[in-house]
């Protein structure tokens, strides 16, 4: 599967990379908002997990737009803003899924699997 | 006259002092800088080996040092890099990745030199040393941290309070039994958001920080009613509207908006009258989630002589308790009349979005 | 004895006494700052912003952002407000009856439909034409507001109406904000129990030559030219010491009218902005400060000095020499209406230390300054003082200038450090030597002309509206 991962942390960019290119995913990096979606326009990728809070846009607008512009792709949000509202307003805006900080790799690894089966490509 | 130009001298002289010190602080910075990246790289590679590390048994896992690490470990600035990427990691890792980051940090015996802070004088070398034992959540030194809570610098105490949260989840709350000291907003924000991160819990001793002295405890305990819809505690909450503090009256409001029944909007509606502005405008909103239609006729009588603002909370309650509202509202004898007019208006056209 | 050596004595020792006091307040300024800045840098280190991003906690913020034909920019400086780091926050753009196509632009970029919205007239403003919101979720945050144009107080005022949160910030739409900068600016209301914070400023820097994409500072970089660089350590000096200073003794008179979160409710009771001052930020703030003091109610106006807000500083002397005009009206204006607090011990510090003080050192001082270097020159002149008297205490005055500049250079490198390289350092040193020549003089002779153009009564508001509300950022 191709996954764009957009984080501004670089210590946590490495190691979702790591984690996900481990178990045989591709892996492409953003580090900041708007990046992450000219990547997104320009690679077409099968998932994408995002921080909320980066510079530019944040990871709720990214969702908004991409939904706003039709594009479906399954989006799982990464945050350590784990708050109630913060959570519905994601899913609201079209999240798929939502992952509170401090997460576990293992965990993001299985959902992130989850993705790949229920996606028929 | 000669005192002047002994003045202005001097005065050049310590000018120039400065910055003599300041272009050798710059020099020795910029020095500091470019060995801090390489620091941090291999401070990074360290600790992603640690979180990857998952194959092996958490319990008798021994990292690899190389001997290049093991003599820069002595050096205490490198030390701080290591350990402020590995906090940093800590903080966004959980399960057994986060397990291999606490092994690493007590294979390295940085505990140690954190509990060489943790008794300086210095406040913040102190604060910083409990928020670090908070993190890597090093149960072993929870009394000595739990003395902290109520300790009279504001930074310690906050650290300390948090930090025991990290280490024995719910039960450390029971700082809040003794705390003398007010807990500002700021640090009851970050004590429920540390809370929001852990399983739920019927904890107990609720009802007695109701009944602190501390106000702000009363406040605090109020909060944690309506984040964990503590059902059970109804009877104290609503023994709070009779509380002397504003404040206290208006949070245990914002919580019976969680844990409502069906005679709450009736009881709210009679501690209307008897309340000031902000709290009106307050239960006001709590009713637009528990009102009911009876409600409605007492609500449009109070339309009769509050301010725009709050004409405009009763009506937006109205109109979602139900559409009938609305209705019974448009024949309001100032319905056609400014401000209401306007109101209603408003208030249709969010219904409508 | 004649009676031309008493007064030219009397003139001497008085300009010496005074020269003295002002010295020492700037003595005490910087050392008392130190251990303020200290504690916030400490405080810092350990404090996590970003749990207040999404707090549902977190108090509700209003942004009021007045423009007037920004259209150029408008739709780029929208976005990166909309793209803070605050969860519980509104935008509203006051659109002061713009003469170019701002509204238009917005009403297509973001998808904007007007709304019933009913405007609660608690401050006395221009007539507001429709307030807009947009159809997609994502700018839920967003309100624009059109008004027919009557400066920016009242497009302000408008925006205090309007604004649902608790507290409002008020900025320039201009202005590069820092994405966590409502966050810090948030904190203090949050920190204090036992006083009600009524206000925070925050501190503005000189964006000039900085690299700036989408809306947001990417790199910062030392102005290239003079004029904006002798104002970047002007700013330094201002902000960095001298409100560090007065926000530890809880004196702040000024929030710089570019970016300050104020408390909504106390705005409305003292009344809200003043169109009739152009130092409408200031008088606010006073009149805040005034109204807590009379009903004895314990308050603070707190302040960040992180480099929060930047902003383009003018770069030539006519518009320099236009914005020091304005605010030594401002300044006039503010202290004259509210007179009755000078040395008034019924309004406590305030009246005693803080009123006085901008009476004595920022009102006066360029009067003085004036007036005595010219009578200066023409006693040395006819041979009534003498020479070195004049050129001695001259040295003292630059030389002492001169190391309160270095000293406040050196406290950003050891806080913020903005400027890294040694280059830039050198750049602000050498400005700082020649500041007293090229830069002082014309701020001098600005503040006096203001002065006059107050005295001639020149009432300067078509000309502000007509400029739009790039210019009053006072540093002082």
């Amino acid at each position: 599967m191709k996954i764009l991962i957009a984080e501004d942390d670089e210590l946590m960019l490495r190691t979702l990379e790591m984690r996900l290119k481990k178990d045989g995913h591709e892996v492409i990096m953003a580090r900041d908002g708007r990046d992450a979606l000219m990547r997104i326009e320009d690679s077409n990728p099968d998932l994408v997990i995002s921080d909320i809070m980066m510079p530019y846009s944040s990871g709720l607008e990214i969702v908004g737009s991409l939904r706003e512009r039709g594009n479906y792709i399954p989006i799982i949000i990464l945050s350590g803003m784990g708050q109630e509202d913060v959570v519905l307003e994601a899913f609201k805006l079209g999240a798929d899924d939502f992952i509170t900080k401090p997460f576990s790799p293992n965990e993001l690894s299985i959902r992130v699997k989850r993705f790949a089966l229920v996606r028929p490509r | 006259m000669i005192y002047f130009e002994t003045a202005a001298l001097s005065l050049f002289g310590i000018a120039f002092l400065l910055m003599g010190f300041m272009l050798i602080y710059i020099k020795i910075v910029k020095n500091r800088r470019s060995k801090y990246q390489k620091w941090k790289n291999i401070a990074d590679l360290l600790v992603s080996e640690a979180i990857f590390s998952e194959d092996t048994d958490v319990d008798h896992v021994v990292f690899p040092i190389n001997h290049r690490t093991e003599i820069l470990l002595k050096n205490a600035r490198f030390r701080k890099v290591l350990t402020k990427e590995l906090l940093l990691a800590k903080k966004n890792m959980s399960g057994s990745a986060g397990l291999f980051l606490q092994k690493l940090y007590l294979q390295l015996n940085l505990d140690h030199y954190a509990l060489q802070n943790f008794f300086s004088h210095k406040w913040h070398l102190k604060a910083k040393a409990i928020q670090d034992i908070g993190i890597m959540n090093l149960k072993a030194h929870l009394s000595k941290i739990y003395k902290q809570t109520n300790n009279k610098n504001e930074l310690v105490r906050m650290e300390a309070q948090i930090a025991v949260i990290k280490l024995i989840g719910f039960d450390g709350l029971r700082f809040l039994d003794v705390v003398s000291y007010q807990i500002n907003d700021w640090q009851q924000i970050k004590l429920l958001s540390e809370l929001s991160y852990l399983p739920a819990n019927n904890f107990n001793g609720i009802d007695n920080w109701l009944l602190s002295k501390n106000d702000s405890v009363v406040i605090f305990a109020l909060k944690l009613i309506k984040s964990f819809h503590r059902f059970e505690l109804y009877k104290e909450v609503e023994a709070c509207l009779l509380h002397s503090s504003v404040n206290v009256r208006y949070q245990a409001i914002l919580a019976l908006e969680k844990i409502y029944n069906e005679t709450t909007s009736e009881m709210l509606l009679k501690q209307y009258t008897i309340e000031v502005v902000k709290n009106q405008i307050a239960i006001v909103k709590t009713l637009q989630q528990m009102g009911s239609e009876e409600d409605i006729p007492l609500l449009i009588s109070f339309l009769r002589n509050e301010t725009p603002e709050q004409k405009r909370s009763i009506v937006r309650t109205i109109a979602n308790i139900s559409e009938k509202g609305l209705l019974q509202l448009r024949l309001h004898p100032e319905a056609d009349i400014a401000p209401l007019s306007l109101i209603i208006k408003q208030i249709e056209g969010e219904l409508s979005v | 004895m004649s009676w031309q050596t008493i007064i030219v004595d009397l003139f001497t020792y008085g300009l010496l006494a005074y020269s003295i006091l002002l010295l020492s307040c700037y003595i005490f300024i910087g050392a008392y700052s130190i251990g303020e800045i200290r504690t916030h840098l400490y405080k810092n280190s350990f404090t996590d912003y970003r749990q207040l991003a999404s707090a549902s906690q977190a108090p509700g913020m209003s942004i009021l952002a007045p423009a007037y034909n920004e259209g150029a920019n408008v739709i780029e400086n929208v976005r990166s407000l909309l793209s803070i780091h605050y969860a519980n926050l509104e935008v509203i753009i006051i659109n002061d009856g713009s003469k170019d196509d701002s509204l238009s632009k917005l009403i297509k970029a973001y998808d904007l439909y007007q709304t019933d919205h009913f405007v609660n007239e608690q401050i006395k403003t221009k007539q507001v034409r429709g307030v807009y919101k947009s159809r997609n979720k994502v700018y839920k945050k967003l309100i624009v507001v059109d008004k027919e144009n009557g400066g920016k107080a009242d497009a302000l005022n408008v925006g205090v109406n309007i604004a649902q949160k608790e507290y409002i910030v008020c900025i320039d739409v201009d202005c590069i904000l820092e994405q966590d900068a409502l966050l810090k600016l948030a904190k203090p209301f949050l920190e204090n129990s036992k006083e009600r914070v009524i206000a925070t400023g925050g501190v503005i820097r000189i964006a000039n030559d900085c690299i700036i994409e989408g809306g947001r500072l990417v790199q910062v970089n030392l102005p290239q030219t003079f004029l904006p660089r002798v104002q970047t350590l002007e700013y330094i000096r201002a902000f960095l010491l001298g409100r560090m200073a007065w926000s530890r003794l809880n004196g702040l008179l000024l929030i710089s009218g570019a970016f300050g979160a104020f408390d909504k409710e106390i705005v409305i009771k003292s009344g809200g902005y003043d169109h009739n001052t152009v130092g409408e930020d200031m008088e606010l703030v006073v009149r805040m400060r005034r109204y807590m003091e009379e009903l004895k109610l314990p308050y603070r106006v707190g302040f960040i000095p992180d480099p929060l807000c930047w902003t383009e500083a003018p770069n030539n002397f006519k518009i320099l020499g236009r914005q020091r005009n304005r605010w030594t009206r401002g300044t006039i204006e503010t202290l004259k209406m509210h007179r009755i607090m000078f040395f008034n011990r019924k309004y406590g510090f305030l009246g005693l230390v803080s009123y006085p003080y901008w009476f004595l050192f920022e009102f006066l001082a360029p009067l003085i300054e004036f007036v005595g270097m010219f009578f200066f020159i023409i006693f040395a002149v006819l041979g009534l003082t003498n020479w070195r008297f004049f050129f001695g205490l001259l040295a003292v005055v630059f030389s002492f200038g001169f190391l309160y500049s270095v000293f406040a250079i050196l406290m950003e490198i050891l806080t913020y450090n903005q400027y890294k390289r040694r280059k830039d350092i050198l750049k602000l040193l050498l400005t700082a030597f020649l500041e007293p020549f090229i830069f002082h003089p014309f701020v001098v002779w600005s503040a006096v002309m203001g002065n006059i153009d107050l005295l001639r009564k020149k009432n300067a508001w078509g000309e502000m509206t007509r400029q739009g509300f790039s210019a009053p950022k006072k540093p002082n």
